[in-house]
């Protein structure tokens, strides 16, 4: 780990409408850092990652990811391809898509992208990443008819796909049994080695950030104090 | 008279030729419709196409010219209201379905406009169809089949989910919005052929019977087109054969293929168990 910051956010303040959601938070993550941020449902931990990947407007305040600043769809855009975002597990949609076409998607704006279809490369990076995560055998199996645990490896491969040097994820191990979530965590902990990752982590459950996070912070009250 | 004489009448040869097309192209919009749960707003469409038809009726147009342009407008600003407003897509078409049927009929009230008129929209038949109407239907299906093609990865992710597909740098409500604007034209020239009330056949029904057997987009959208192709031309030719209203004809035809879609999904998936 050294001590250059990939992600910066000084004096921020965010929210839906009259709503403040966040209020005057700063936030550095290092390179090479797995940081975990811990709160109670609604204290604003998803908002948070909304506003590092430029889907939300901050009202106040500055973020920066490598450098660069959300000022602009172009700066955005830029941001973003930095990024590998794992979602919170979510219940399954009406659109069937495999499991190849899920991670596929991470390619997008890095391997394809408007009038450029997946290449040869492209499809050769989804299955390294997909014997990596673990789940090879699925390659074709439909996501919504997979385990939570494996839902979220589609989830990380996805986001690993992207070769992004900084990788955010909202509840990686929410609503799994225990032992995906063992699964899950020792997952966390190989790929963030292997890739050189610089991570920030979210999770209502403290206990599982100990076990993958080097500092834990808490989000009470729009704030963010050390734990 | 036999089937094949009916082939030889211009009048049927329109309405298979736009069954067909509408079929192939128009269903496949009803994937996104029920993807992205947009179910409320075709009502919200065909009500703004009544206030369109009302507008139109005061200042001397045809009602249909009225109607199409009210909900090619409505679909063009659905989506940024929905994001104004910070509510669903689908959620915000209510407030389009009752406001427009509120200004209808302060409309049909306060200028004398004949309010049978506007409603007659409602009901649509196929075997009515000019054949610059076919012109029109079939350059909206190879519309919609280009954009497929050309966009399927993007309206993939879109529909599979679209805050993370935005995440990705894909512009989401953009996609979004164009595909709001092909689903209100599908509505707007399917009102013509099976009319607003029966709208679902065309549009919803096929898709809903393929997501019931698809495995993929790429299939859920090819079901769709040979399901809305199977219901369209082929409630047609009953109608044709048996004397029925078209309309009609078409909606039962594409009920039948979701009950045997349902059918078949859940036999095959007990012989797998």
């Amino acid at each position: 780990m050294t001590h250059q910051a990939v992600v910066e956010i000084k004096n921020l303040s965010a929210g839906y409408g009259h709503h403040q959601v966040l209020q005057q938070l700063d936030l550095t993550l290092r390179h090479g850092e797995a940081l975990g941020i811990a709160g109670q449902n609604g204290a604003g931990k998803t908002t948070l990652f909304k506003i590092i990947l430029g889907l939300l407007k901050p009202q106040k305040g500055r973020v920066s990811v490598l450098g660069k600043t959300p000022d602009s769809a172009q700066t955005r855009r830029l941001m973003r391809r930095q990024i590998g975002y794992v979602p919170q597990l979510q219940t399954p949609g009406k659109m069937p898509v495999c499991v190849h076409d899920a991670v596929m998607m991470g390619r997008w704006g890095k391997g394809f992208g408007f009038f450029r279809r997946p290449t040869e490369d492209d499809r050769r990076k989804v299955s390294e990443i997909l014997h990596e995560v673990g789940i090879s055998h699925k390659h074709w199996q439909e996501v919504n008819l997979l385990s939570g645990g494996e839902q979220q490896k589609v989830s990380i491969g996805r986001a690993l796909i992207r070769e992004a040097p900084i990788l955010l994820m909202d509840e990686p191990t929410t609503y799994l049994d225990h032992g995906s979530q063992a699964e899950i965590i020792e997952l966390i902990k190989t790929i963030r080695l292997k890739h050189e990752l610089s991570l920030i982590m979210i999770s209502h459950d403290p206990e599982h950030l100990e076990a993958m996070s080097d500092r834990i912070l808490l989000l009470k009250n729009g704030r963010l104090e050390e734990r | 008279m036999p089937m094949l004489d009916f082939l030889t009448i211009p009048l049927f040869q329109k309405a298979l030729i736009a069954a067909f097309l509408s079929g192939a192209g128009l269903s496949l919009l009803g994937v996104v419709i029920l993807n992205l749960n947009l179910t409320t707003i075709r009502f919200a469409l065909m009500h703004i196409g009544l206030l369109g038809a009302a507008v139109a009726m005061i200042l001397g147009f045809s009602p249909l010219v009225g109607a199409v342009t009210g909900i090619v407008i409505a679909s063009l600003l659905l989506g940024p209201a929905g994001d104004f407003l910070n509510m669903d897509t689908g959620v915000s078409g209510v407030l389009f379905m009752t406001g427009s049927l509120g200004l209808a009929f302060l409309i049909f009230y306060k200028a004398g406009v004949p309010a049978m008129d506007a409603f007659a929209l409602f009901s649509g038949s196929i075997l009515a169809l000019s054949l610059f109407e076919v012109w029109v239907i079939g350059a909206l299906a190879v519309l919609i089949i280009i954009v497929f093609c050309l966009f399927y990865r993007e309206i993939q992710m879109v529909l599979y989910n679209q805050e993370l597909a935005e995440s990705l740098g894909v512009p989401a409500k953009a996609i979004r919005n164009a595909l709001l604007l092909l689903t209100g034209l599908a509505i707007g020239v399917n009102i013509r052929m099976v009319g607003a009330l029966l709208i679902d056949a065309a549009v919803l029904l096929p898709a809903m019977a393929a997501l019931i057997l698809a495995k993929s987009l790429r299939s859920a959208l090819l079901l769709s087109a040979l399901f809305g192709i199977v219901s369209q031309v082929g409630g047609v030719t009953f109608s044709m054969a048996y004397d029925c209203p078209s309309g009609a004809s078409i909606t039962l035809a594409a009920v039948l293929m979701v009950i045997l879609s349902a059918v078949y999904g859940h036999v095959t998936k007990k012989i797998r168990k």
